[in-house]
This record gives C-alpha cells, structure tokens and sequence, in this order.
C-alpha cells in the first residue's frame, strides 16, 4: 500500500515528460531544460508539506517551474551570461536522426518560437505541443476562452511573421524574394 | 461566416463543431490563399510539436530520478497533505491521452487490432485500437482516390451524409525513393490518425490509432484527431521520413506523374 506521499511522487514522475517538454520551450535549450527541471522537482519535493489535496498537480509545477525560469532568467541578466539560453543551435545532444528531423525547420521553428512573448510562447505549447483543448487552457491559465483565443492568434501571427515575413517593395526591386534569415 | 484568425485557428485547433468545420472546409476549398494559409499553418504546428517533443528522446537525467526514488526517506519531515475539500479534482484531457499513449505502445508492432486495457484514467480511450502493416488501400477502396489524388491540408469528403472526411496531413519521401502520407479519418463517430505508403501502384496502411465507437468530443465540441500528438504516429513518421515533408506544389506534381520519381 502506498502512503500519500509515495502516491504524490509517483504523479510527479508521471508529469515528468510533460514538464521537461514546458522547461525546453522556456529554455530553449535541452541542457538548460533538465537543469530547469531538476530544480523545479527539488522545490516541489521540498514544498510537499505545503501541497493542498486537490491541487492541481500540474498547475502547481509548471508555475514552479515557470517561475524559476523567469529568477534564472533575470539573474543571467545581472551577471551578464554570455551565451544566450535560447540559442539552439547550442545544442550538442542532437544525433543522426535529431539532424535529419531539422531537416523539416524545427531550429528555424524554435528560434522564431524563442522570439515571442512568454505568454504566446506558453499558449501555443499547451493548445499545439500538449493537446489542451480552448477549455483546459483556459482553466490553466486562469483566463476567458475569449483570451484564449485571441492570444493564441496573435502568437500563431507573430510566429507566421517571423517565419514568413512580408516581402518588401525593395526586396522586389533588388529581384530577392527569399525571406531574410532569422 | 467570416474567417476570422481566431476561427481559423479553431478550426485548426478541432475547436468547432461539426457543422461548423464544414462551412469552414467550404470556404477553404474555394480559397487558394486560405488553403495555402492552412497548409503553412499545419506544417509550422507539425514542426513545434516536433521541435518540443524531440527532448522526449532524451535520456531523462539519473539526477532526477534518484532524487524522485528517494523521496521520501530523505525528506527531513514529511507531512501528510493538506485537505482542500472544495476544490474540484480535474481529469484533464491530457491525462487520458497519455493513458492512451501508454496503450497505444502496448500494441505497437504487435500487428494486430488491440484493444487498451481497462483503467480508470482511459475510461474514454477503452477502444483504442492499433493497426500496423495491416491492409492494402487499392482502387476499390474508398480511400484510394483520396490519397492518390486529394491535396494535403484540405478536407476530402469519403462518404457523403456519413460526416465521413479524410484529411491528408502530409506528403514525404521515404528512403527507398517511395512516397508515404500521413491522413486524418474524421466521422462523427470515431477519428483515426494514419501513415500509408505507396507500393506498386496502391497504398499500404502502415498504421491507424485512434478512437473508435464514440466521439472524441467534449460538451459539443469536435476534436480532430489530427490536431492531437500521437507518439506512434510520429514515431513512424520519424523512421521513415527522408528530407522535408513535400510543398504542395512537389506534392501536386508528384500526383500528375502518378507517384513516381
């Protein structure tokens, strides 16, 4: 039989994947993500006296884990980081097969996701990475489907327009119709 | 109705209702602009699934795990929880996927129609069923035309009155220079995802997930199964796949020459 907390433990490791997942996309870097999301487990089991029966598990990480990265973030910013976290193309796991799924623009992709706002960032990964339905996100985000919807649209915007930029009356003249690189 | 972004992200999303999407299909249909907006769309939400779920194949760090398998003897004190009575226990839809995720793995590669087992987190996924390697789409197969001829990222309807649409979702090379297409099979009853593959002049199923025997809505509204990540799907996908998915304009023509090189 197990305890109550073998139990809450257990749903934590069930998460596991789903919150890696959310680390990469506000790191935008794998080894920042496992980094983000060891951190994010060692404050959750540290607070487990503080986790009220009916909470949302989930809810409760990923703002965990989101607001670890916006402290993370900002101390980068003191101390002057070097090398930018969001910059893929750091990345040093990616294999044989990982180069070939590039092939299909998830560097270009990620690269533009990094570039919009959290919040657009956060709502195009539940509806489009994790399947929440209008509903769900809204109960997660604790907003109207109505700002679901319209945040959601304006992220998908601002991704097709870093991805797919008007071309320009100069473009045109000078006979260049390929975007410019990101 | 006027497409708005908003509406055409729902119907993207399988936020709309079932007459709703068709409206929509409609007016995509008659609209270059919008099928190609649709297509762009489709594939960018294609690549951040990917793109995010590429981590999955990462070995998760001992680090984590250790600290999770000694939780909690190495807490200092552990307190029972709090009790928060009123607060409603959600079973969100996420949970009931992975279960299916979960069940979906059971059967890969076993070759057969399984059925998930029972649980109480897959009350709604009990008649997932995997198919894999199992059937040949030939001619007088209701599909054939649609995956033959039928552009990818617009609606096909197979059985008229019967709500019945195929979505192609994709085109792509394989390594043996064939063709594969990944396809949503819509019907107010059930939805499937699929990847068949051209060979010798017809199309084999390499595989099918998905819910059968009830809808996949919730309160009135249609999920598509195509909006949904499958890992199966996308594990077949990634075996396969050679170079980019197609643009339609490659896909068009890889039509007219009737699917060869």
């Amino acid at each position: 039989m197990k305890t109550e907390a073998e139990q809450w433990r257990d749903d934590i490791i069930a998460l596991l994947p789903r919150l890696r997942r959310f680390s990469f996309s506000l790191t935008g870097s794998a080894a920042d993500a496992d980094d983000l999301l060891q951190n994010t487990i060692e404050k959750a089991l540290s607070r487990y006296d503080q986790f009220e029966q009916g909470t949302d598990l989930d809810k409760w990480m990923f703002r965990m884990c989101k607001n670890l990265w916006i402290d993370e973030w900002r101390s980068r910013k003191v101390r002057g980081h070097s090398v930018d976290p969001m910059d893929y193309q750091n990345e040093q796991w990616i294999d044989g097969e990982d180069i070939a799924i590039n092939k299909l623009g998830m560097s270009e992709v990620k690269t533009a996701m990094n570039k919009l706002q959290d919040e657009q960032r956060v709502i195009i990964f539940l509806i489009t990475v994790e399947g929440y339905s209008y509903k769900e996100a809204s109960i997660f985000l604790d907003i109207p489907i109505g700002t679901v919807m319209s945040r959601l649209a304006r992220a998908r915007k601002a991704l097709e327009l870093v991805l797919s930029p008007p071309i320009s009356p100069d473009d045109i003249a000078n006979g260049n119709r390929q975007r410019s690189p990101l | 109705m006027i497409i708005t972004d908003e509406i055409l992200n729902a119907y993207l999303d399988g936020e709309l209702t079932v007459e709703e999407i068709a409206e929509v299909a409609t007016q995509i249909e008659k609209s270059p602009e919008l099928i190609k907006r649709v297509e762009t769309m489709r594939q960018y939400d294609k690549t951040i699934v990917r793109t995010y779920h590429a981590i999955d194949t990462k070995p998760m760090p001992d680090s984590i795990m250790a600290m999770l398998e000694n939780f909690p003897e190495n807490q200092k004190t552990v307190l029972p929880f709090k009790k928060k009575p009123t607060a409603p226990i959600r079973s969100p839809k996420w949970q009931m996927a992975m279960a299916a995720s979960i069940a979906l793995f059971i059967g890969f590669g076993a070759g057969q129609t399984l059925m998930a087992p029972s649980s109480e987190t897959a009350t709604s996924a009990e008649n997932i069923m995997v198919q894999q390697n199992s059937g040949i789409i030939g001619p007088d197969n209701i599909l054939f035309s649609a995956l033959e001829n039928h552009p990818s990222a617009t609606p096909f309807t197979i059985l008229a009155g019967n709500d019945t649409t195929v979505i192609p979702a994709m085109t792509f090379r394989t390594a043996d220079n064939g063709y594969c297409r990944e396809y949503s099979v819509i019907s107010q009853k059930s939805s499937t995802q699929n990847v068949a593959c051209r060979v010798e002049n017809t199309w084999l199923l390499k595989l099918s997930v998905g819910t059968a025997g009830q809808s996949p809505s919730e309160n009135g509204l249609y999920q598509t199964a195509s909006h949904l990540y499958n890992p199966a799907i996308n594990s077949i996908i990634q075996n396969l796949i050679v170079g980019d998915a197609l643009s339609a304009d490659d896909e068009a023509q890889v039509m007219k020459q009737n699917w060869h090189q």
